[in-house]
């Protein structure tokens, strides 16, 4: 097991710029998720760490190995790197048996005989995979091939685990579950794990950090709460969560206060930030509806646009100032108008461009 | 979990072998030298002698243009020129139209019995054409049995003239007409039955879907067969050969063949010149199709496939399409196929004589007993078996560099896989020819199969490819990079992963290799000498000599033994030659 180290990354591709300048680590027995939309490079810093693709620029450190460096052309291949790489497809060998998908890793290691087999049934154990180590891969269900899959990666002790959006070829309700069981999983194992997917609710739950991405640079690195209650910028509050984006004008008030002016005048109190154009940003389930008891700022009466039940809760799309905002809550309400609070310290305050 | 991790300092030095950055780069670079250099025994010789004034092995010989100057000049030549354009047209009419048709009217309507048909309809690909050439002259010759039963009836004597451009035309196109089938085929029948829904949605019936949305998304399928179908008409050789030369119509490549070995002295220069040309040619036209289909993404079907393609329903006109083709397979397959086999069993042919009176297994005693004959049937299937053989091998090396590796010349490998495509096949047995006397040592194969051997590994080093490299890329490339992630190098990842998972394809290639040697000629002829003969270039030679009984025997014995090849390919193996 090893810590990673990667320094100033980049991937070019012609013209196209995938990675630009990325560095971060990750610990010992570390859980890092790399979290955004397709596109933002997360799959290509995946592919650069399991020696898939060689990088631009750069370097990569896995324990005191150097296994990328761009300055002096050190390229050590996927194949020398003894990481652990789970796919998003699974990749289980279709002809092989389950236990043979296992020991394919061992005899390339020149692991044979009774360890062999102790480590495949430990580690088919470990997955609650042990009663079908004879079946082929196309017999088995997304769920089952999933736990192979892990599996496969962990049975000859990589020194890294590697996993590409590994539940996104599960349906909701196995998702769900297998999510919990692979953070379990890698608690007991300890292996520190780098994890690439493009759901927040994956990140949130599994993570130790997270490092939300946008067209090849690094958004924010920080822990899942840290990212989801102080979202560094626009792009983060939006990806993370799915805020509701305001723009307004922010004026700095005599003692230290500020207040956001919206579009029709409306006038909310915020957190201060430079003044002039902002954008405002609020996540659904921060507005308040109806009374509270809370302080008297920022209430408004909105009207309701549109309005869809969720089963657990419900989702109100209203109007403020021109602009349309999505609210959830477990109430229902009948109701064409409705007064809201919009809580001053749920407001994150961005620069506007 | 405590003892896998005990065990994890022991493992970081037992890591995978050595580090190589070019893990396979041995195995890769001997695959692509070995493609190479056959490639290049075909075409370098070929190419030197065309810019020299005498055969490439008199060491007075020089350069010169002369002989690409005299293409242009000589009239013979000139008019040769001619004959071959107006030949090309009508092959190529013929086949799309009846090709088209064919595949349409099996591959999406509602036509009686159509899985029968469409493997009667296919019968010619797996048939040397020449044997469709003798069934020709024996059914519908100047002499053949079905002209003179029709001309008996209407009372016109030889109501139709065989021997013509446009006779040897058609019996070519009969020839050509399955390969247009068989691309359009699977276009028509691959396509997403949502496009047919949606234009049913809209209200399109079941012609204007036809029109609209099917025939248009076959356009690709269209073309390449378009191109496929010029480029067999540009090299066909044995039908114009058997039904031209002897009323002394010319083709280029029939040309090309009396230059080699009608006259005293062949004029190797003015045939190699003949065959770059010829190649150009081909090369330009595969250079049109990727122009024309350039962007072909608008053609492939999106999204999913779920539920049934609909087939077209053709009313009333059901029974009597069906019977039009019915009589298209009794007149264009049964007929030619039904008179080699009856001449086969007949002492004489004529249509004066019926047949049954003149019945007789002398053809097949005598081609079972006659040393030339058995030895081409040994020989045939000896280089059928070992050729398949090493051919699959040669093609699965070609593929796996060219698809499955980061080998720097892959693109040159996939390129030159896919070159013979553009090389008619009996320049190819002109080139391994030329290079057996051009290379030191080389000359102990000649008058051995295995010159034959050579020729036909890169004869069909294209129609193999043309199986196995789809096939790779139905195979995800994370199987790869997943073994590479394990610790797998190339060669080990290639031999233990990709190659057991294209078994069906290689299978298929190795059984399409064994049809395709079984009936080759073209690149035979060259390369034919005593000791050293095979079925195709036999039944040419003596077919020319006059001896059109053993012929004939020779001809329903190889197609009876592709027949059970191809049976049992697909009832055995589960190989699917085609679809």
């Amino acid at each position: 097991m090893a810590s990673v180290a990667v320094a100033n990354l980049s991937r070019h591709f012609g013209r196209v710029v995938a990675l630009d300048d990325i560095s971060f680590s990750v610990a010992d027995g570390e859980f890092l998720t790399l979290l955004g939309p397709s596109g933002c490079g997360k799959s290509t810093t995946l592919a650069a760490l399991a020696g898939l693709d060689r990088p631009t620029k750069g370097t990569i450190r896995i324990g005191d190995r150097i296994l990328f460096d761009g300055a002096s052309g050190v390229f050590v291949d996927a194949q020398f790197r003894n990481l652990g790489l789970m796919f998003q497809s699974y990749a289980l060998w279709p002809h092989m048996t389950v236990a043979q998908n296992l020991d394919f890793t061992l005899e390339l290691r020149r692991i044979r005989g009774a360890e062999a087999k102790r480590r495949i049934d430990e580690t088919l154990s470990l997955v609650d995979m042990i009663d079908f180590a004879d079946r082929y891969p196309g017999e088995l269900s997304g769920g089952q091939q999933q736990r192979v899959a892990l599996a496969r990666t962990l049975v000859y002790q990589p020194e890294i685990l590697l996993l590409d959006e590994p539940l996104s070829n599960l349906d909701a309700k196995l998702r769900d579950r297998a999510r919990i069981w692979l953070g379990e999983l890698q608690k007991r194992t300890g292996v520190t794990t780098v994890y690439v997917t493009h759901d927040q609710a994956e990140a949130l739950a599994l993570s130790d950090r997270i490092i939300v991405m946008n067209k090849g640079r690094i958004a924010q690195i920080g822990t899942p709460t840290e990212i989801y209650e102080t979202p560094s910028d626009v792009f983060v509050a939006d990806f993370v969560g799915a805020s509701n984006l305001i723009d307004a004008e922010l004026a700095l008030q005599p003692g230290g206060q500020a207040t956001a002016r919206l579009p029709n005048g409306e006038i909310l109190r915020v957190n201060p930030g430079p003044s002039g154009p902002v954008t405002l940003a609020i996540r659904p389930e921060k507005i308040v509806i109806g009374e509270d008891g809370g302080p008297p700022d920022n209430r408004v009466v909105a009207k309701v646009l549109a309005k869809s039940y969720l089963g657990a809760r419900n989702l109100y799309v209203i109007g403020i100032g021109g602009q349309r905002l999505r609210v959830e809550t477990n109430a229902g309400i009948d109701a064409t108008e409705m007064p809201i609070r919009l809580p001053m310290e749920s407001i994150r305050v961005y620069p506007r461009a | 979990m405590t003892g896998l991790a005990g065990s994890r300092a022991a493992d970081a030095k037992r890591q995978a072998p050595v580090a190589s950055r070019f893990s396979g780069f041995a195995v890769q670079s001997a695959i692509s030298l070995v493609s190479t250099a056959l490639i290049g025994v075909a075409l370098v010789p070929a190419f030197i002698q065309a810019f020299l004034d005498k055969p490439l092995y008199y060491p007075e010989a020089a350069f010169t243009l002369g002989n690409f100057a005299r293409l242009f000049t000589d009239p013979e030549i000139v008019r040769t020129f001619g004959t071959t354009g107006l030949f090309c047209l009508i092959v190529v009419s013929f086949s799309m139209v009846v090709g088209t048709t064919l595949a349409v009217l099996v591959g999406r309507t509602d036509l009686p019995g159509r899985g029968a048909l469409l493997g009667v309809l296919l019968w010619p690909l797996f048939i040397s054409p020449q044997i469709i050439g003798f069934g020709a002259i024996l059914a519908y010759g100047p002499y053949g049995l079905i002209t003179a039963y029709i001309g008996d009836a209407i009372g016109v004597p030889r109501p139709w003239n065989l021997y013509s451009v446009v006779g040897i035309a058609i019996i070519s196109g009969i020839a050509a007409a399955p390969v247009t089938m068989l691309y359009c085929i699977g276009a028509a029948r691959q396509q997403d039955p949502n496009h047919d829904a949606a234009a049913r949605v809209v209200g399109a019936g079941p012609g204007r879907i036809l029109r609209r949305i099917n025939l248009p998304l076959m356009r690709p399928a269209l073309v390449f067969a378009l191109i496929m179908n010029i480029v067999s008409a540009l090299e066909a050789l044995a039908i114009p050969l058997i039904l031209g030369n002897p009323v002394g119509i010319r083709l280029l490549t029939t040309m090309i063949y009396d230059l080699s070995f009608d006259r005293g002295t062949p004029n190797y220069g003015l045939v190699a010149a003949l065959a770059l040309m010829l190649m150009a040619l081909v090369a330009v036209l595969f250079l049109f199709q990727r122009l024309v289909l350039a962007g072909s993404h608008r053609f492939v079907s999106l999204g999913s496939r779920a539920g049934q393609l609909r087939t077209l329903p053709l009313g009333r006109w059901r029974w009597p399409i069906f019977a039009g083709v019915v009589v298209y397979i009794l007149i264009a397959i049964a007929a030619l196929l039904g008179c080699v086999a009856l001449r086969a069993v007949t002492q004489v042919f004529s249509p004066d004589i019926s047949p049954f009176e003149v019945l007789t297994l002398a053809n097949f005693e005598t081609i079972l007993s006659i040393d030339v004959y058995v030895r081409s049937i040994t020989n045939t299937l000896v280089l059928a078996v070992v050729g398949a053989a090493a051919g699959t091998a040669l093609i699965a090396g070609v593929a796996l560099v060219a698809q499955r590796s980061d080998y720097p010349l892959r693109r040159a490998v996939d390129g030159i896989a896919q070159l013979p495509r553009v090389i008619p096949g009996f320049i190819v047995g002109l080139g391994v020819f030329y290079a057996s006397v051009f290379i030191p040592g080389a000359s102990v194969l000649r008058n051995t199969i295995w010159l034959l051997f050579v020729a036909y590994l890169i004869r069909f080093l294209s129609s193999g490819y043309g199986i196995v490299s789809p096939a790779l890329l139905q195979i995800s490339a994370d199987f790869d990079r997943a073994a590479k992630s394990v610790g797998a190098g190339w060669t080990t990842t290639m031999r233990r992963i990709v190659l057991p998972l294209s078994k069906p394809a290689l299978l298929s290639c190795f059984i399409l290799l064994m049809i395709l040697i079984i009936k080759e000629y073209a690149s035979a002829v060259f390369l034919m000498a005593p000791g050293a003969e095979v079925m195709g270039a036999t039944m040419l030679a003596l077919w020319l000599q006059g001896q059109t009984g053993p012929v004939a025997a020779l001809a329903v014995l190889q197609v009876a033994l592709t027949a059970v090849m191809t049976v049992a390919a697909k009832q055995l193996l589960g190989v699917k030659l085609h679809g």
